[in-house]
């Protein structure tokens, strides 16, 4: 009797596990990884509202494979890459987490056309603020006076309905470069943070033109 | 047979028990003076906005307010024990864990709690007038050290009435954490300092 309840149980193990099968494999793009362009524990300069300038510390790149399962039953699962870094200031408190992650079209589609995301505070920004099938591109903008051409700008999508009170303070638009990454946060009231200078590594040349 | 008489032995044990519970000799109703729930900020503060010496804002938005009378079920006599609770939650509006949250309650003394970023808190027992604990019990959880009360105050040029001060130690806390505080009656916040010197004054 006990034997039997042993094979019943061993059984029943067998059968509810199974091994994991990798289809398929996805890695960043040159595009994509140039997203990032950062090196950790290096700090660019940021101003605000071009008075008083403050450093932001690029606390953790990292780079790494991810697993995703065809479903919760399911044993099939894809790899991709996925590349994050985390810019932190003290004082304005600014915490800011990019990600970019390899495309995977079958199974799942993150926020772009690029898998980029960005996330001020605990909300996560969006390239498009609806659907937009076509996806994103870079675009060239003016945001608080400064011209960006090819950048890529994210919106505060969750807080879109409050924007237009300015008796309180929201985070509006964050540009971001490929060359530089994080370029200008803005806020609703007309503040902003701008990057001010790379102080310890070199990108090419910027694509922030500074003519007010 | 021997699981019977436990049962009735228990039950009786029970009804017991119960029957001594003692009766309140009315309604009781352990209520709040105005002056001290004039420390939580008035519903119409719905959002206010402080301002560093620097010029960073950061605005908080209330997320909610309660002015209310619980009560316990009626006592085995059919009297009512019934208490005032207020309280009141503020959020910054700027995605981080910045939030203030008021918490008054006469069910045991009268005591505010007020908590800080989800951590840091003060806690004032009315009853025994002096600084009691917010009953975290978590060293993550600094609880002020130091609090007065305040006639008048004046801070970044404006004069306030009634206001509560609280002290954090500093070995309790880090650079980034609040080290001085003043909450000013029917308003909240109108003042800190952070342990490393940056102070934000109440605007709007």
């Amino acid at each position: 009797m006990k034997s039997l309840r042993l094979f019943l149980v061993t059984g029943l193990l067998a059968f509810a596990c199974c091994r994991p099968v990798l289809i398929d494999t996805y890695l960043l793009t040159e595009q994509q990884k140039s997203l990032i362009p950062y090196v950790p524990d290096t700090q660019v300069t940021f101003s605000f509202n071009g008075e008083k300038s403050f450093p932001i510390i690029i606390t953790e790149v990292s780079k790494g494979m991810q697993q995703e399962y065809r479903g919760e039953e399911s044993c099939q699962y894809y790899e991709y890459e996925r590349k994050t870094a985390i810019l932190r200031s003290v004082y304005p408190e600014i915490n800011i987490e990019a990600t970019v992650c390899a495309q995977n079209n079958e199974s799942f589609k993150r926020y772009d056309t690029l898998n980029f995301s960005v996330r001020l505070g605990y909300k996560q920004f969006a390239l498009n603020c609806q659907w937009d099938p076509t996806g994103i591109s870079f675009c060239d903008t003016v945001l608080a006076g400064f011209h960006y051409h090819k950048v890529l700008v994210f919106n505060n999508c969750t807080d879109a309905s409050h924007l237009s009170d300015t008796s309180l303070l929201y985070y509006q638009h964050i540009v971001w470069s490929q060359e530089n990454g994080l370029e200008l946060i803005t806020f609703n009231n007309g503040d902003y943070y701008v990057l001010e200078k790379q102080n310890n590594y070199q990108h090419g040349a910027t694509h922030a033109d500074y003519g007010m | 047979m021997f699981w019977k008489s436990r049962i009735i032995i228990s039950t009786g044990l029970l009804m017991l028990i119960t029957a001594c519970d003692p009766c309140q000799e009315a309604d009781a109703y352990q209520c709040i003076e105005e002056n001290i729930k004039a420390l939580v900020p008035d519903q119409a503060i719905t959002s206010y906005t402080l301002i560093s010496q620097d010029g960073f804002a950061e605005s908080y938005r209330q997320e909610s307010w309660y002015d209310t009378i619980e009560a316990f079920e009626p006592d085995r006599c059919g009297n009512v024990f019934r208490w005032d609770r207020m309280g009141a939650m503020y959020r910054s509006t700027l995605n981080n864990d910045h939030n203030v949250e008021f918490r008054l309650d006469a069910l045991n003394n009268t005591q505010l709690t007020i908590g800080i970023n989800y951590k840091q808190q003060i806690a004032w027992d009315f009853k025994e007038n002096s600084i009691t604990t917010s009953g975290y019990d978590n060293p993550d959880y600094p609880e002020a050290t130091y609090i007065a009360f305040h006639d008048t105050l004046t801070t970044g040029g404006r004069t306030w009435e009634q206001v509560l001060e609280a002290r954090f130690s500093d070995s309790h806390i880090n650079a980034e954490q609040i080290k001085e505080v003043l909450f000013a009656a029917h308003h909240g916040i109108i003042w800190y300092r952070l342990k490393n010197g940056v102070e934000y004054f109440r605007v709007k």
